[in-house]
């Protein structure tokens, strides 16, 4: 069935180098495809799949403290079956990695078990528990993605220690958790936590929490976040961790001095750093890499003839949907064609109860590009579908420049992470204030909060007055 | 309908010179497929078409420039394919016909204006972003001059933006010139020049090519806007020279030779992570402080001279740097420069040392603050401990921005680079 010749060969099989190796072969190429570990990558296995079927199951448990309110009475507090419901997240990953094996097959990709290993003359040997196969391609897309970066500090390797990939098959619920990194991995792992019943303690070295998130959004998650009982600290790096009378000990330094956390469990999810097992042999060669990733062009390529590389390996936002877009890329020039890779719009979902989800400039950062911006929010409390479903908290927010053009947009509250699409299209297409406030929205969704965000900025929004427009401003 | 248009191939192309069109009217073309070959400032470049179809017209012959965005072919799609393609089929004889008229070179002179091509507003719609439509409204620009570059030829922002930016360098020398936009670049450039130099009777007058316009302009800009200042230094090679051949006798058949301006680069690389503010760009009222060290190389070319620059040279080893300076120094005389091989240099070497050069000043490279002009070691006796002895010994002349630089800062500077090709082995970490 294999061959000893490709047209393109991808290494690894995440949301980047799938995604790549059917571009490639709609296209006709023959295309090969190695992985190591598990189809799908970090994404479907560890990352986007796993954490959002478990958060599916924090977000049902947390909404069922307020059922009463909707008339129904179950035994407070419900009883939750960590087991079933980490069965639960693993029948979900099965079927998409599922999906993913039957995508290669119907595109007619090779695909090779192993770690792949790559040189200058592309030559991919693929190894196996000690045994080798080897094939060429004219092109290569190296797609390894990442791993979580684990930072040299005392007793990091210590028991009870886990993160992003590790935490995924707990037998119970821990008690208390201290989540090291306050990014958006952590974030959303606090929160799945804290609904799943953990008492969570987040420290982050910087001075806030989710560094790229507009300012106004991010006070207003930390209200919300700490008002359900996470303790958010801030300011303050963990200088080791210990085993102390059957719990996990976490030292921490600030400029005032030295503080100690405790918990059942550490979760360490400072950062990722990419993955380059089996690119030792390109390096070596001359592959040109910049502070631990892989350097491209806007082409994607590497400084090495026909090797393209995408998604973590190469400095960018660290997501699914910008690898695939950057696989999409590298395969069309990889065969021959001539595209290159836009930025400008790329939407980022963070799944916190309530979700957020931005596209574009902060604020800050707007102005501080701008001087002639507009910046309108529309809360959800004025939004029926908002008030039905009882998820009132959280805003819209748009910047919009001087010929009306969206800058940034921020949805902190109910479905963000799907209603961010239509801010996106409106940048990518170029679209101004004045289309998306013509275009009718249905009643009663949440998308009407998009269209009253955009009329507030043409100084006409409906479901506000005045009065409360200021109140909505001071949030 | 959509026309293929002078592509922008590097930040400061601002017209390109079409070199050999490889299709001709009446030829199929693919997309992504070359179409035509062009001369920019910088480089000779490749133009690719964006859309599939068939050649229809061929709007700037061979040797003629056309100012980015401005249509230089049409190619037939869509409704028209049939009708265009039926034409070109029917009567290939009659458009090559066409097309060789147009390259007599006569009707290419100003008075004969091209005049713009109708796109899509045969029908009075124009493709275009509501962005750009509100832009062009605020700016007074009518959409019908415009070609678009985004999905099946729609005018985008940047493609106001590209105007409006063509529109600011093109008035700027001549503020006389007729606010209606001339859609070629170079009777502009010409009306420019103050004064016309008088002709004897057998001068021979011979046109600048792009990439000499180009160095002709940003020199002068350089000249007329740096307030220049010099400082030079004497550097002992001898030991650096020594090091290089011991170096360069292990490294066998067909491996890269360290160059002595290897050598230098590195020296200058790891002077400035020392001096951050010689590694620096001016701009209104601004100092700008590079974190990349980018060092460009001044090569001499048939015809010009072009500074392909080496990326992060700070972390790269001899061998790195030896093997990326042989390969763009090998683009660079075949004509085979990328923009990327030109863009983002923070720093310059031009080094005339193996043309047995004295001593020289180099002109600063904007908006890079700094230059190295390197000249040719010679033997020359020193008194080391009061005795004469026979050392290398080159000299350099840095030439400074004194907007932001200052004359201790770069004699420190200088100093450094001679400590470090003095102590060459520092050139090893």
């Amino acid at each position: 069935m294999t061959s000893t010749h490709y047209d393109v060969a991808v290494i690894g099989a995440g949301p980047g180098g799938y995604v790549a190796a059917i571009r490639a072969a709609q296209q006709g190429a023959k295309v090969a495809i190695v992985e190591k570990q598990y189809m799908g990558g970090t994404c479907l296995n560890v990352g986007c799949i796993p954490s959002k079927a478990m958060l599916h199951v924090a977000e049902t448990l947390h909404q069922l403290a307020s059922i009463e309110d909707l008339g129904i009475t179950l035994p407070q507090p419900p009883v939750f079956n960590m087991k079933k419901a980490v069965s639960f997240k693993d029948k979900v990953v099965k079927r998409m990695t599922g999906g993913v094996s039957s995508l290669m097959k119907a595109n007619n990709i090779d695909v090779f078990d192993g770690l792949g290993t790559v040189d200058i003359s592309k030559t991919v040997t693929v190894t196996k528990n000690g045994e080798q196969q080897q094939f060429s391609a004219d092109k290569v897309i190296l797609a390894t993605g990442s791993v979580p970066l684990i930072p040299p500090m005392p007793g990091v390797d210590g028991d009870k220690i886990m993160n992003s990939d590790t935490c995924w098959n707990l037998s119970k619920t821990p008690e208390s958790l201290i989540c090291v990194g306050g990014g958006v991995i952590g974030i959303e792992l606090a929160c799945m936590f804290n609904a799943l019943g953990t008492q969570v303690t987040v420290i982050e070295m910087l001075p806030n929490i989710l560094a790229p998130v507009d300012e106004e959004v991010r006070k207003l998650l930390v209200r919300i976040l700490s008002k359900r009982g996470i303790n958010i600290v801030t300011g303050t790096k963990v200088e080791s961790i210990a085993d102390e009378n059957g719990q996990k000990k976490v030292v921490t330094s600030t400029d005032k001095g030295q503080q100690e956390f405790y918990g059942e469990y550490v979760l360490m999810a400072v950062s990722r750093r990419a993955n380059i097992a089996g690119l030792d042999k390109l390096i070596e060669q001359g592959l040109d890499t910049d502070r631990g990733r892989v350097r491209v062009n806007d082409k994607l390529e590497t400084n090495l003839p026909g090797i393209y590389a995408i998604g973590d390996l190469i400095h960018g936002a660290g997501l699914a949907h910008v690898a695939s877009t950057e696989g999409e890329i590298a395969a069309d020039n990889a065969i021959g064609h001539s595209a290159t890779m836009n930025y400008e719009v790329v939407p980022n979902p963070i799944y916190t109860f309530p979700e957020i989800a931005f596209v574009g400039l902060t604020e800050a950062a707007a102005r501080e590009k701008y001087s002639d911006i507009r910046v309108e929010r529309f809360p959800w409390a004025a939004i029926g579908k908002a008030v039905a479903i009882d998820e009132t908290e959280g805003f819209t927010k748009v910047i919009i420049g001087k010929y009306g053009e969206f800058l940034g947009a921020h949805i902190i509250g109910p479905d963000a992470t799907n209603l961010i699409s239509e801010y996106s299209l409106a940048m990518r297409g170029e679209l101004t204030v004045e289309e998306v406030s013509e275009t009718i929205h249905p009643h009663p969704t949440l998308s009407e909060g998009l269209r009253e965000a955009v009329l507030a900025v043409e100084g006409r929004p409906l479901h506000i007055g005045p009065k409360q427009k200021q109140v909505a401003r001071a949030r | 309908m959509p026309d293929v248009n002078m592509p922008r191939l590097s930040d400061t192309m601002e017209e390109g010179t079409i070199t050999r069109w490889l299709k001709q009217p009446g030829d199929k073309v693919k997309k992504g497929e070359v179409v035509a070959e062009v001369e920019t400032d910088k480089a000779n470049m490749e133009i690719e078409s964006f859309s599939a179809g068939i050649l229809e017209q061929i709007l700037v012959v061979e040797g003629e420039t056309a100012p980015i965005g401005q249509p230089i072919a049409i190619i037939g799609t869509g409704a028209n394919v049939q009708q265009a393609g039926a034409k070109a089929a029917a009567t290939p004889q009659a458009q090559q016909a066409v097309a060789v008229t147009a390259a007599a070179p006569e009707p290419a002179s100003a008075t004969s204006t091209p005049a713009p091509v109708s796109n899509g507003n045969q029908n009075g719609l124009i493709k275009s972003s509501p962005l750009a439509r509100r832009m062009a409204e605020e700016h007074g620009i009518e959409l019908t001059q415009l070609k678009g570059s985004g999905p099946g030829g729609r005018i985008v922002r940047d493609d106001i933006e590209d105007y409006l930016e063509q529109q600011r360098t093109m008035t700027a020398p001549a503020p006389a010139a007729a606010p209606t936009p001339a859609p070629v670049a170079v009777p502009a450039v010409k009306a420019a020049t103050p004064t016309p130099v008088a002709l004897a009777e057998d001068d021979e007058v011979v046109s600048l090519s792009s990439m000499q316009k180009t160095i002709a302009r940003r020199l002068t800009e350089s000249k007329q806007l740096v307030p220049h200042f010099y400082i030079g230094n004497d550097i002992d090679l001898t030991d650096a020279l020594g090091m290089r051949q011991k170096l360069n006798a292990s490294v066998g058949e067909g491996g890269v030779k360290i160059s002595v301006n290897d050598l230098i680069v590195k020296a200058c690389a790891l002077a400035l992570e020392k001096f951050p503010e010689v590694n620096s760009s001016y701009r209104d009222g601004q100092f700008i402080l590079h974190k990349h060290i980018n060092i460009g190389i001044a090569v001499d070319v048939p015809g010009g001279l072009l500074v392909p620059v080496i990326r992060d040279a700070n972390l790269k080893g001899l061998r790195t740097l030896a093997r990326e300076a042989k390969a763009l120094i090998a683009k660079a005389q075949a004509g085979k420069l990328t923009p990327t091989d030109l863009d983002g240099g923070t720093f310059s070497i031009s080094n005339l040392g193996m043309m047995d050069v004295s001593d020289f000043n180099a002109v600063i490279n904007p908006p890079q603050s700094a230059i190295l002009a390197v000249a040719a070691s010679r033997k020359t006796f020193v008194p080391v401990d009061n005795q004469p002895v026979l050392r290398d010994i080159m000299h350099v002349t840095l030439s400074a921005d004194h907007r932001i630089l200052y004359g201790a800062t770069v004699a420190r500077y200088l100093q450094e680079v001679k400590r470090l090709l003095q102590n060459i082995y520092l050139l090893l970490g």
